[in-house]
């Protein structure tokens, strides 16, 4: 194996390592739930590995590796949505629910559309800026500024609307 | 709630997950990615796909490299420089011409493709050949979205409503289809289909047809097959002159659904120092500091105001640099509409990118009318001249105005379209004590004097000395501007 490559295997495995934690909740802000967020994660990983020769440098590695969780954290729930009909059969014979956001801001959350909630969850848990966020969605840093700004505006008004309740 | 409440209840929703399994990872990196079960499954897919709808894989598969034409090698530099200004500078290329259209595909050196469709115009005086713009309508579109199966139409025509009209028409049907469309058709008040227009070689035109009351188009194969819609009528209000409620059966096609394609990325313009130009005129005082501009009217007369600021307490202002192109000069202006205040701060910056100083000039124009020969004259209310190419401009344009305003001018109608010309003198004793008859076509009046000469063929030549000391003249034959000088200045 060249050095660079194995120079680069190191890389990717040491941002595993450091953000896998950061990668889970991201995805799982895609997919609704934890067990299937980590599966998306290590999938990722391993297509990320698998393809690390195509790694044209072009951008930061991190930007790369965040597109291929999102993308397999979407193609996972593409996958639910088409099998939602087997998952709840299946749910119903052997009494499991997966560990669905429970409280109020979980709901909140996850009504919001898949944008924004995305970039919430990339600047407020996974600490990234604007930049790197526009980088690893294929937007403008302004629609990334755009979409915190309405995410965060609904949030607070639900959730305001909830307290006078 | 504030970031960091959110932030804290965002980790307490997801609490940290630690089980990280790298070797995990190693394992499902080493699997293939594409199982043969799966490959088999994508293949016959696409077998089924291409039996099931065969029209629209072949749709699909035409439409990469369409459109060729013959190359326009012949591009003015006025026109080179107007395509510039719309970012369609590129290869030309000629893709058809129909009835008074052509139809003209641009390749731009970074991979975009543009668009545009101008009137073929015939006969044209040295004047008008030299201030001709063949390419009118037209822009770049990405060609991932033109030609593609999502849109194989790039549709030119337009909506227009007139006063009195009880709908709005369609008008100018024309524009550029991909190989699997046939024909164009016009989806009538009724939801039907009442005109259909045939595509030849990628393009169409239904010339100067108009359809009062049409509310899309649609892209019909050889078959009549719609293979694309795009129907205008989607309003949801209920104007009276303009339709909603859709198009019947012939439902809107859904846009492209592309991820973005990634920009180039632009090579950085040097850093230099920012440029500061500074200069003051008509009771104005102008300060450019690279992108940004400061005008302070303190010293603005009432009457200069009363012209510059609109009935909404706005005023234009604009600045502009001079570049040749070709034989001539042409001014690159930027401006915006901005609220007067006693120091008016703003910069130019259209779509994002920043217009930086130097510029040549700067201008406060009003929003009043122009007659020849008013009291307001030909000069801007305020022209601030920052560069001595910039005063230069200002006052050759001024006469250029004086020249070409006294052509388009309803008391030199009847001169210039006589069918039995006027004698040299009688038409300066028509037009005023600003105009002297010249004694022949070469003669060049005083300075502040605008000359006129009739000849034969009904040939009329205007003609006027800047202070520059540059001869600017306008010659008419049969009405029609035959030949002149002015380009680039009016």
């Amino acid at each position: 194996m060249p050095h660079s490559e194995e120079n680069l295997l190191d890389q990717i495995e040491s941002l595993y390592r450091e953000r896998f934690a950061d990668f889970v909740a991201v995805a799982a802000s895609i997919l609704g739930e934890r067990e299937s967020a980590r599966e998306a994660v290590q999938d990722a990983f391993a297509s990320v590995v698998r393809s690390r020769r195509d790694f044209r440098r072009e951008g930061p590695l991190e930007a790369w590796v965040w597109r291929a969780v999102i993308n397999a954290a979407r193609k996972k729930k593409r996958r639910y949505a088409r099998d939602a009909q087997a998952r709840a059969t299946a749910r119903a014979l052997n009494g499991t629910v997966p560990d669905r956001l429970g409280s109020d801001l979980a709901t909140l959350v996850a009504a919001l559309p898949e944008r924004q909630r995305l970039v919430l969850f990339l600047r407020y848990y996974a600490d990234l800026d604007y930049l790197r966020i526009a980088q690893i969605l294929g937007v403008r840093t302004g629609t990334v500024s755009a979409s915190l700004h309405a995410a965060h505006k609904t949030l607070r008004h639900a959730l305001e609307e909830a307290v006078e309740r | 709630m504030n970031e960091s409440q959110l932030r804290e209840r965002l980790l307490k929703l997801f609490p940290p997950a630690a089980d990280v399994d790298w070797d995990d990872v190693l394992a499902r990196a080493k699997r293939p990615a594409w199982s043969f079960r799966r490959l088999a499954l994508l293949v016959a897919a696409a077998i089924l796909a291409v039996l099931a709808v065969g029209s629209a894989l072949a749709l699909s598969g035409r439409l990469g490299g369409l459109f060729h034409g013959t190359a326009v090698n012949d591009v003015t530099p006025r026109e080179g420089f107007l395509l510039s200004e719309f970012d369609m500078n590129g290869k030309v290329e000629l893709i058809a011409k129909r009835n008074a259209s052509a139809f003209y595909l641009i390749r731009r050196s970074d991979g975009r493709l543009c668009y545009s469709i101008g009137d073929i115009r015939k006969n044209l005086t040295p004047a008008q050949a030299e201030g001709r713009m063949r390419f009118g309508g037209g822009g770049c579109i990405d060609p991932r979205v033109f030609p593609s199966k999502a849109m194989p139409v790039l549709n030119f025509s337009s909506y227009a409503y007139r006063p009195g009209d009880a709908e709005w028409r369609l008008v100018g049907l024309r524009g550029f289809a991909a190989d699997p469309v046939d024909r164009i058709g016009v989806i009538g008040r009724n939801n039907r289909i009442d005109f259909s227009v045939r595509v030849d070689n990628n393009v169409y035109t239904a010339g100067q047809k108009a359809f009062p009351g049409g509310r899309g188009i649609v892209a019909l194969d050889k078959d009549g097959k719609v293979l694309w819609v795009q129907c205008q009528a989607i309003g949801t209000a209920h104007p009276r002159n303009f339709p909603n409620g859709g198009c019947g059966t012939y439902t809107n096609s859904p846009p492209p659904n592309l991820p973005p394609a990634t920009q180039p990325t632009k090579p950085a313009k040097p850093t230099g120092p920012v440029v500061v130009q500074r200069g003051s005129d008509d009771g104005v005082s102008i300060i450019v500091r690279g992108a940004q501009i400061s005008a302070g009217f303190a010293r603005l007369t009432a009457e200069k105001r009363q012209l510059l600021v609109f009935k909404d307490g706005r005023i234009n202002l604009g600045c502009f640099e001079l570049v040749t192109v070709g034989a001539h000069e042409y001014s690159r202006s930027f401006g915006v509409t901005t609220p007067f205040a006693p120091t008016v701060r703003t910069r130019f910056s259209p779509l994002g990118e920043s217009f930086t100083a130097p510029f040549d000039g700067c201008t406060v124009a009003g929003r009043y009318g122009h007659t020849w020969n008013d009291r307001h004259g030909t000069h801007d209310t305020v022209e601030i001249a920052l560069t001595a190419k910039g005063r230069r401009f200002f006052a050759e344009r001024a006469v250029a105005r004086d020249i070409t305003w006294l052509a388009r001018a309803r008391v030199f109608r009847d001169i210039r379209y006589a069918r039995h010309p006027l004698a040299t003198d009688e038409v300066a004793r028509r037009l005023g004590s600003h105009v002297v008859p010249l004694n022949s076509p070469r003669a060049t009046p005083p300075i502040g004097k605008l000359g006129v000469w009739v000849g034969d063929h009904r040939r009329i030549i205007l003609v006027e000395r800047t202070t520059t000391q540059r001869r600017l003249y306008l010659e008419i034959r049969h009405g029609i501007p035959y030949r002149t000088n002015l380009l680039g200045l009016s």
